[in-house]
């Protein structure tokens, strides 16, 4: 279940990001994926809600800095 | 016609397509929000149009800190062109704070002083984008009309803004609001995207910034559409007239062919406000003018069309001669066809040049063609709209010159008379116009602001002046203008620039003749001029040869050419002098 959500996430990264070739990661955090910063992460996190329909509050879209805790919501959520 | 999305153009790589390439454009943004999304979006649509550009963001709500600091950031950068953009949401929690009737105006001070400022000091020219209507109603439809109300307010900001951007020069509103309108104000706030970055509204909507912002830099840049290459069938009526018969085309006040009514009746008021319409169609040339001439629904009649093609070649060679017989280059045409094959041809044959696609099965035409933002421009003088009646006159010179048998004779039939004039205030807004208008025939393309004229007219270094032409014919107007910059020993033609409308008429002759006088009266002897190739400007590549200038010197981005002169030494022109100097 988990790798099905990361690879919907891992198309979403290539795409905001302008990294076709992008391969996420679980343990990724926005330290270590090139381009995941502040104003970038607004936009993900944007596109993410759109692709699942679901919807972070403010206080969950700034807590999240790691691929394992953005599936981990996503999961979440969808439950 | 589909439009892109944010995401789509993040993902889409960004190459250069061929033919225009404008090198590299600063564009310096000053916001109270967070605009940063709008920087990949304004650089492809830009990209899209041949324009590489480089988009600086100051320091979020900083935006009257660096416009009245001649250290700033802003000056230091020296930027092409400057857009403030003040958000909505910001100004919202002002408005509550702030008791009284007319909250707001204060906020339109600081915004035209801010700008007045920099125009003062600076070159750029300043977009500034006005505020978006608010969603909030304390009452409903008499939010409107009350004026202790925020909308009312906004909305009377922004008619105040009008007002006021029109007296600071090169200073233009960028109607972000209707924008907004035309996109529905619930798809363009996003609460949570300014709770989240003070991001002030939803990324669709900065494709939608970035497209028109685009739009209108490409008419600084580049050039506004002056004319208008229309297809015939499925687009000024439906149906194909070769098939359907004059009687059987869709055009009409009501039913299925209104659209296209309704689309002729659009392209009427462009023509009205100076843009020249022409015909690129395949067709039998006797049944489509007939149904110009006579189907009774035709709004458009044959003389609102500056030149008709209406043959089978393909529609690229047929604009190329529109293009030279109206002496308008390709890059000021918007071509109009549904046929993509049409459209592709076009474009790949010429590609600087503007296209228009419209389907005639997806709804409103005007809309397809209005929302594009093709028609905007950073200026309008009286004179644009005068642009028909010039080309018909100049139609008529056409017709005269065939019945002479050489050029002389026709020169002189056409009783030119100039004027020259000195450069103020009542002809300032004309020399503007027609220094970042002209391409062609400008030798340094230096495209100097009004203040810096109005510093040229004051200094005693420089002698400045313009020219009108009128001939049997009509009047063209002011068409040429001329900068001198006086030397120690030598008199150097800082500034010449002539509209492409006046070639071939012994013009330049004519003002050579008075640059020697005025040299002479100066008591100097030698004049110097410089020529800067562009790629647009090749018609004058030999201009200071011809006038029997010598070459100087020469580089790769300027030749430098000299004459001696003699007191009487006087050029054959047919123009005769239309005033005595000052």
């Amino acid at each position: 279940m988990n790798n099905d959500l990361l690879a919907r996430v891992n198309i979403i990264f290539q795409d905001v990001l302008a990294q076709p070739n992008l391969k996420l990661n679980i343990s990724d955090t926005a330290e270590t994926v090139d381009g995941w910063d502040s104003l970038n992460h607004i936009y993900l996190i944007t596109e993410i809600q759109k692709e699942f329909s679901i919807k972070f509050s403010i206080q969950e879209v700034r807590s999240i800095d790691k691929i394992s805790s953005l599936v981990g919501l996503i999961n979440e959520k969808l439950i | 016609m589909i439009d892109l999305s944010y995401r789509e153009i993040l993902k889409s790589s960004f190459e250069t397509p061929l033919g225009i390439n404008i090198e590299n454009k600063k564009i310096y943004i000053l916001s109270d929000a967070t605009l940063e999304p709008l920087e990949p979006v304004l650089k492809y649509f830009l990209m899209k149009m041949g324009i590489r550009s480089t988009i600086i963001f100051a320091p979020i709500d900083t935006i009257n800190i660096q416009l009245l600091d001649l250290n700033s950031e802003l000056y230091r950068s020296s930027p092409d062109i400057v857009f403030i953009h003040n958000c909505s949401q910001g100004l919202f929690s002002k408005f509550h704070q702030v008791n009284g009737e007319d909250k707001l105006s204060e906020t339109v001070d600081h915004i035209i002083e801010g700008c007045s400022f920099f125009r003062e000091r600076a070159k750029a020219p300043i977009l500034i984008g006005n505020l978006i209507s608010p969603i909030e109603r304390i009452f409903g439809s008499l939010d409107r009309g009350e004026k202790f109300c925020l909308y009312h307010q906004v909305r009377k900001l922004n008619d105040t803004l009008d007002l006021r951007a029109k007296t600071i020069d090169d200073c233009i509103i960028f109607d972000i609001d209707s924008l907004a309108n035309y996109q529905g104000l619930k798809n363009v706030y996003n609460d949570d995207l300014w709770s989240l970055g003070k991001i002030p509204f939803n990324y669709e909507f900065f494709v939608s910034v970035g497209e028109r912002l685009a739009a209108i830099l490409r008419s600084r840049w580049i050039s506004p559409v002056k004319c208008i290459v229309l297809d015939l069938d499925n687009t000024l009526w439906g149906g194909v007239v070769g098939d359907d018969g004059v009687e059987g085309i869709l055009l009409s006040t009501d039913g299925d062919g209104e659209k296209f009514y309704r689309f002729q009746l659009f392209l009427k008021s462009l023509k009205d406000r100076g843009i020249l319409l022409a015909i690129a169609s395949k067709n039998e040339k006797l049944t489509a003018l007939r149904a110009i001439q006579k189907h009774p629904a035709m709004i458009l009649n044959e003389l609102d069309f500056s030149s008709i093609k209406i043959n089978w070649r393909d529609k690229a060679t047929n604009i190329s001669e529109i293009s030279q017989e109206l002496n308008i280059h390709v890059d000021s045409i918007l071509f109009i066809d549904d046929n993509l094959f049409e459209r592709d041809q076009v474009k790949s044959a010429l590609p600087s040049i503007q296209i228009g696609e419209i389907n005639p099965d997806s709804g409103s035409l005007v809309e397809q063609i209005s929302k594009k933002g093709f028609f905007e421009s950073f200026s309008f003088t009286e004179q644009d709209k005068l642009r028909n009646e010039q080309y018909l006159i100049n139609k008529k010179r056409r017709d005269l010159q065939t019945s002479f048998k050489s050029v002389g004779d026709y020169l002189k039939n056409l009783d030119m008379k100039a004027r020259v004039s000195d450069i103020s205030e009542k002809n300032i807004d004309r020399i503007v116009e027609l220094t970042n208008r002209t391409n062609q025939f400008n030798l340094r393309t230096k495209r100097y602001s009004r203040l810096e004229y109005l510093r040229f007219v004051k200094s005693s270094e420089y002698k400045c002046f313009a020219v009108n032409l009128e001939d049997r014919f009509g009047d063209y107007g002011l068409i040429s203008v001329i900068v001198l910059k006086i030397g120690n020993g030598e008199v150097f033609i800082d500034q010449w620039l002539t509209s492409c409308r006046v070639v071939s008429r012994t013009l330049d002759e004519f003002i050579m003749n008075y640059i020697i006088r005025v040299s002479v009266k100066l008591d100097k002897y030698q004049i110097v001029g410089e020529y800067i190739p562009t790629s647009k400007n090749l018609p004058v590549q030999n201009f200071y040869n011809n006038l029997g200038f010598s070459l100087l010197r020469e580089t790769e981005g300027s030749s430098i050419w000299s004459i001696e002169i003699e007191e009487n030494k006087k050029f054959k022109t047919y123009i005769e002098d239309g005033k005595n100097y000052e």
